[in-house]
């Protein structure tokens, strides 16, 4: 089964409704979505997001990762899987070019 | 997916200064500001494509200077004001309406979820009458991008790059 995992620049979860969203779009699929992975409030900083897109990367969880809250977290993603041949494929909502 | 936010802000000045028809405003365009977050590569995006003839383009990238530039925007000869769509203003969104509402100048922000209607005591809610929200609503987007994951996990297929349009601008007229 596929275990989807979120990393957010911003709150996602905390004191936001974007993952009772989220979820709500994955409709019966919601079940894929691996809660205790989320990556929330990473920062912007180039450093942050790549710890969290390596943690992801290791979390047997997840097969699949999702960024969001930026084209930053998005970048962290693109630039970790040009470094790694095996790193997980990722999905991002972004508002700016990659 | 993408919100092609950097792209509005066109958008945005064609409503502030009366270009566009619906509930148009008419602010000269030397009076309306931007405020960015220099820190992020929408605010550098917004920048390059902010028009020379344009008012200041205003720079904050946390709490602090987020009310400096506001009181800065306040004082100065401009009238309305754009807030960016980076990630970090909506994270501060409350915060942020709290301190434009200070201005007592016209604020057009770039997501719906800027009516904060949810919000109560305590919580601040854009002045009436002096405030646009232009922009797409987070919330459906934020949904879309769960179907767009499901869609894409499910089938295998290789993932589309569906644009989401920004909402028709409204002028609030809340009570």
């Amino acid at each position: 089964m596929p275990g989807i995992a979120v990393i957010s620049t911003i709150a996602f979860r905390t004191n936001a409704p974007w993952e009772a969203a989220f979820t709500g779009g994955l409709g019966v699929h919601a079940g894929w979505y691996v809660s205790g992975a989320l990556q929330e409030s990473v920062g912007f900083s180039q450093g942050s997001l790549t710890t969290a897109v390596s943690n992801l990367n290791a979390n047997g969880s997840v097969t699949h990762i999702v960024t969001v809250g930026g084209v930053a977290a998005a970048r962290a993603a693109w630039s970790y899987g040009n470094q790694h041949g095996q790193a997980k494929p990722f999905l991002s909502c972004r508002g700016n070019h990659v | 997916m993408t919100l092609e936010s950097f792209g509005h802000n066109a958008d945005r000045l064609d409503h502030l200064t009366g270009k566009s028809a619906a509930h148009a405003h008419n602010f000269p365009l030397a009076q309306i500001a931007l405020l960015i977050n220099p820190d992020s590569s929408v605010g550098a995006d917004e920048s390059l494509r902010w028009p020379s003839d344009g008012g200041h383009i205003y720079q904050a990238r946390d709490k602090t200077t987020i009310q400096s530039e506001l009181g800065n925007f306040a004082g100065s000869n401009h009238t309305a004001i754009i807030i960016s769509a980076d990630p970090f203003f909506t994270d501060n969104l409350e915060y942020v309406i709290q301190q434009a509402n200070g201005t007592s100048k016209h604020v057009c922000y770039s997501f719906q979820e800027y009516a904060n209607a949810s919000a109560g005591a305590g919580h601040p809610h854009p002045t009436h009458n002096k405030h646009t929200l232009h922009g797409p609503k987070l919330l459906d987007a934020y949904q879309q991008l769960g179907q767009v994951v499901a869609s894409v996990i499910s089938s295998g297929a290789a993932p589309l790059q569906p644009k989401l349009e920004p909402a028709p601008p409204i002028v609030a007229n809340d009570p």
